[in-house]
C-alpha cells in the first residue's frame, strides 16, 4: 500500500486529461501509459487487466524487467475518465511503485513522462 | 524440521487466528493430515462457498483476516464468489487453495486449474508457493497484506508436494516492520485543518455520510465525538449502519436505493458532503451525475482510488481515518461553528423522518422492529440479499458498530447463512440472528448441517414471501408485472427441511385481523427463537407481494425515490 498522502486538489488525473480545444473532451484518445512496479508473481498481468477490464484494447505493449523493477509501457486508446480509472487503480495495487503520467500521443507525441 | 503443511498452520497459529473454514481434497488432504496439534480449529462447512463466506462472517466480526481453505480444481472455483464479495465488501480474507503436484501445473493435471490467474482481478496479492522455504513468508506476507490498508482478500496456492515436503533451512523471518513510516507520514503532512474549517464555516447545509471504513479503521469514536461537535446530520450506508449513535438526534439512517426518505432528501439538498469511508458506489449515489448536486464533496478515504471516482472532491483527504478523524476534530477546534440548527431540525425533523405511514405497515418491517426490541447490544444480525434484506437495514437501530453484517457491494444471495456461522464462532456469547429470503437460503442450505454439528445457536428468521422478492419487486415496478421465472410458489417445507438436518423450528403465519398484520403470539416465537440454547428457525410466511419502499429506481436521483403511495397510483 503506498503511503497516504494528503492533497487539497482534486484529482490529478482529470486536470490533466484535458484535450487540446475544439476536440470532444470525452472522445478516447491514444494514450502512452507508464508504469514501475516490482515484478513479482502476478504484477503485471493485475496491471494489463487494469486496462483490458474495461473493453480497450492494446496499441502496443512492452514490458521489460530489471534486478530492481519492472516497468510497464502500454498505448491504448482511452477516454479521460479510463485514464483516471486506470491510473488510480494501478496506485493502490500493492506492486506498483510509480505511475507516470499518461501522454496523449494524439497531441504531444514527444513529451516526456512526468510522475503523477 | 517441519513440513510444509505444518508450516502453514504455524503462520494462521501465529497470525492470532484458532478457526479456518475449509474443505477437504486431494490437494490438500497433507494439511487436513497435520491440522491435529496445531492449535486451529477447522470447521468443515458442507461447501467452499459455504467456507469462504463463513470466513467472512468471522473476519467482519472480529476485524481480523478469517481464513478459507479448498482443494485445487473446483474445491478452488468454488471460493471465487467469496473473494470478489470480501474485495468489494473490504473484508480480509487469507484463501488458502491446495494445487497440483508442481511437476504436473501446465499440464492440465486432473483437477489443476489456474486459481492464481483466475483471481488476480478480485484480490489485493496473491501467490503461488514454488518451495516449502517459502511459505512461513508468503502466509506472514498474506495476512499483512490482507489486512493493512484497505482491507481485502489474498490467495495463496500451494502444490501439495510443497505441503508434503520437509523445511530445509528456513531463511530468518524478517524485523517485524511496522506501518509506522506510513502513519508518520500521514501525520506529519499538513492535514487540511485550514481549508477544511473554511468550508464548514462557509456552509449553509452541510452533511456527514458514513461507510465502512470508519468501522475498518477502529475509528468509530473519533467519528462520533467528531459528530457530536458538529451536529450537523448525518446518514450511513448499508455497511456503515451501526457507527452513528443511533439516539444521536443528527441520525438520518441510512441512505442511498432503500435509504430513508431524511437521509436521500438531505443529500439532495447539502452543499457541504463530509464522506467519510464510503467509496459512493452507485446504489448509494443513484445517478451519480445528480449526486449531492449542490454540494462540495470532503472526502475522509484510506483507499486513495475510490477518491475523485464519481465525481472529483474539492478536498480529498486520504489516509487511515484512525489519524484523520482526531486531526479533524483537532483542527474545527472549539472555536463556535455556524449555527445549522435550523438545517438539522428541517432535515431530521418528523415529517421527513419516517417513510409514509403506510410503508410502516409492512407486517415484515413490525416484526423485525419487535424483533430488534428483544435483543441485547451485543447481538449481530446477518442479512441475505434481496427484500429481507433492505428491511433488515431500514429498522436496524443499534449501536453495535460491527452487529449489521451483509454482503454489500456484490450482494450475494446465499452469504447470510454461512456467513452467520463464523459471526456465531468469533462471537460465542452474542446473540446471532440469521435473517434471510426463501431464495437465498436455498443457495447454501446445506450449512444447517454445520450449524448442527457446531451446535451453534444461530437464529434463523427465513422471510418467505415464495418469490424472489426483489427481483419480482422489479419486475412489479418497471417490467408490467412479468413475473418471470421468480415464483417459488413450490418451495420445499422449511420447517421439514430443518427438522433433517435437526433444527426446530416454527411458523409464523400474517393475520389479517391480528394487530399490524401479525397473529397477536408473534412475541412469544420471537423469544422462543431467541431464547432456545439451540438454533432455531422461525418461518415467516410474509406477503408475496410486499415492497420494499422508498426506491429510488436505478439510474434516477435520490430526489426522484419512490414512495408507497406514489408507487401503488
Ligand atoms: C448469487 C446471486 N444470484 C442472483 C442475484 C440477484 N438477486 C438479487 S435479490 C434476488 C431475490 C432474492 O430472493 P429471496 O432470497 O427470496 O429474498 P427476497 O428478495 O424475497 O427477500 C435475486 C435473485 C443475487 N443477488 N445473487
Amino acid at each position: 500500500m503506498n503511503p497516504p498522502i494528503l492533497s487539497q486538489s482534486p484529482a490529478a488525473d482529470a486536470r490533466l486529461q484535458a484535450p487540446p480545444a475544439g476536440l470532444d473532451p470525452q472522445a478516447p484518445r491514444r494514450h502512452r501509459f507508464e508504469v514501475r512496479y516490482r515484478n513479482e508473481q502476478g504484477a503485471l498481468l493485475r496491471l494489463l487487466n487494469a486496462i483490458s477490464r474495461r473493453g480497450l484494447d492494446f496499441e502496443s505493449v512492452r514490458a521489460e524487467a530489471d534486478a530492481d523493477a519492472g516497468r510497464l509501457t502500454a498505448i491504448v486508446g482511452a477516454n479521460p475518465k479510463h485514464i483516471a480509472q486506470i491510473c488510480r487503480d494501478w496506485r493502490v495495487m500493492v506492486d506498483v511503485i510509480e505511475v507516470l503520467q499518461p501522454i496523449d500521443l494524439d497531441r504531444e507525441p514527444e513529451q516526456a513522462p512526468r510522475t503523477i | 524440521m517441519p513440513k510444509g503443511a505444518e508450516l502453514v498452520w504455524r503462520s494462521v497459529r501465529e497470525q492470532g487466528v484458532d478457526t479456518v473454514f475449509g474443505y477437504p481434497g486431494g490437494a490438500v488432504i497433507p494439511l487436513y493430515d497435520a491440522l491435529e496439534g496445531s492449535g486451529v480449529r477447522h470447521i468443515l462447512t458442507r461447501h467452499e462457498q459455504g467456507a469462504v463466506f463463513a470466513a467472512e462472517g468471522w473476519a467482519r466480526a472480529t476485524g481480523r483476516a478469517g481464513v478459507a481453505i479448498a482443494t485445487s480444481g473446483p474445491g478452488a472455483t468454488n471460493l471465487i464468489t467469496g473473494i470478489a464479495d470480501a474485495r468489494m465488501d473490504s473484508t480480509p480474507l487469507v484463501c488458502i487453495t491446495g494445487q497440483v503436484r508442481s511437476n504436473l501445473i501446465g499440464t492440465d493435471a486432473f483437477q489443476e486449474t489456474d486459481i492464481f490467474g483466475m483471481t488476480l482481478p478480485i484480490t489485493k496479492w496473491s501467490r503461488l508457493v514454488r518451495g516449502v522455504e517459502e511459505i512461513p513468508e508468503v502466509m506472514r506476507r498474506a495476512f499483512e497484506i490482507a489486512q493493512s490498508g484497505r482491507p481485502g482478500p489474498v490467495l495463496v496456492d500451494i502444490p501439495v508436494d510443497c505441503l508434503k515436503a520437509v523445511a530445509g533451512e528456513l531463511p530468518p523471518p524478517p524485523s517485524p516492520k511496522t506501518n509506522a513510516a506510513a502513519k508518520a507520514a500521514a501525520k506529519s503532512a499538513a492535514f487540511p485543518g485550514v481549508a477544511l474549517s473554511a468550508l464548514l464555516r462557509e456552509a449553509k447545509r452541510p452533511l456527514a455520510l458514513v461507510g465502512a471504513g470508519v468501522k475498518l479503521a477502529g475509528a468509530v469514536a473519533p467519528l462520533r465525538a467528531l459528530l457530536d461537535r458538529l451536529q450537523l446530520p448525518a446518514g450511513m450506508t448499508v455497511h456503515g449502519l451501526g457507527a452513528i449513535a443511533p439516539e444521536a438526534g443528527y441520525n438520518l439512517g441510512m441512505v442511498g436505493m432503500h435509504g430513508t426518505r431524511a437521509a436521500n432528501t438531505a443529500l439532495h439538498e447539502t452543499d457541504l458532503l463530509l464522506v467519510f469511508g464510503a467509496r459512493l458506489d452507485d446504489r448509494v449515489t443513484g445517478d451519480p451525475a445528480r449526486f449531492a448536486p449542490a454540494a462540495r464533496i470532503v472526502h475522509f478515504e484510506i483507499d486513495s482510488s475510490q477518491l475523485d471516482r464519481v465525481r472529483p472532491a474539492h478536498l480529498s483527504i486520504p489516509g487511515d481515518l484512525a489519524d484523520t478523524l482526531p486531526l479533524c476534530l483537532e483542527a474545527i477546534g472549539r472555536k463556535p461553528l455556524p449555527d445549522w440548527s435550523e438545517w438539522r431540525e428541517l432535515a431530521c425533523g418528523p415529517e421527513r423522518a419516517e417513510m409514509a405511514a403506510s410503508a410502516l405497515s409492512v407486517p415484515a418491517l413490525q416484526l423485525l422492529d419487535e424483533l430488534y426490541a428483544l435483543l441485547p447490544e451485543d447481538s449481530y444480525i446477518v442479512a441475505d440479499v434481496g427484500q429481507h434484506q433492505m428491511w433488515a437495514a431500514q429498522r436496524y437501530r443499534s449501536a453495535n458498530p460491527r452487529g449489521f453484517i451483509t454482503s454489500g457491494g456484490l450482494g450475494s444471495m446465499g452469504f447470510a447463512l454461512p456467513a452467520a456461522i463464523g459471526v456465531q464462532l468469533a462471537r460465542p456469547n452474542s446473540k446471532v440472528v440469521c435473517i434471510a429470503g426463501d431464495g437465498g437460503i436455498q443457495m447454501n442450505i446445506q450449512e444447517l448441517a454445520t450449524i448442527k454439528r457446531c451446535s451453534l445457536p444461530i437464529k434463523l428468521l427465513l422471510v418467505d414471501n415464495k418469490y424472489l422478492g426483489m427481483v419480482r419487486q422489479w419486475q412489479q415496478l418497471f417490467y408490467d408485472r412479468n413475473y418471470a421465472e421468480t415464483d417459488l410458489s413450490d418451495n420445499p417445507d422449511f420447517l421439514a427441511l430443518a427438522r433433517a438436518y435437526g433444527i426446530d423450528g416454527e411458523r409464523l403465519q400474517l393475520d389479517p385481523g391480528g394487530p399490524q398484520g401479525l397473529p397477536k403470539n408473534r412475541g412469544e416465537m420471537l423469544r422462543r427463537m431467541l431464547d432456545d440454547p439451540k438454533p432455531r428457525l422461525l418461518l415467516f410466511e410474509c406477503a408475496p407481494e410486499a415492497n420494499v419502499f422508498p426506491m429510488v429506481p436505478s439510474g434516477a436521483a435520490l430526489s426522484e425515490m419512490l414512495l408507497q403511495e406514489q408507487a401503488k397510483s
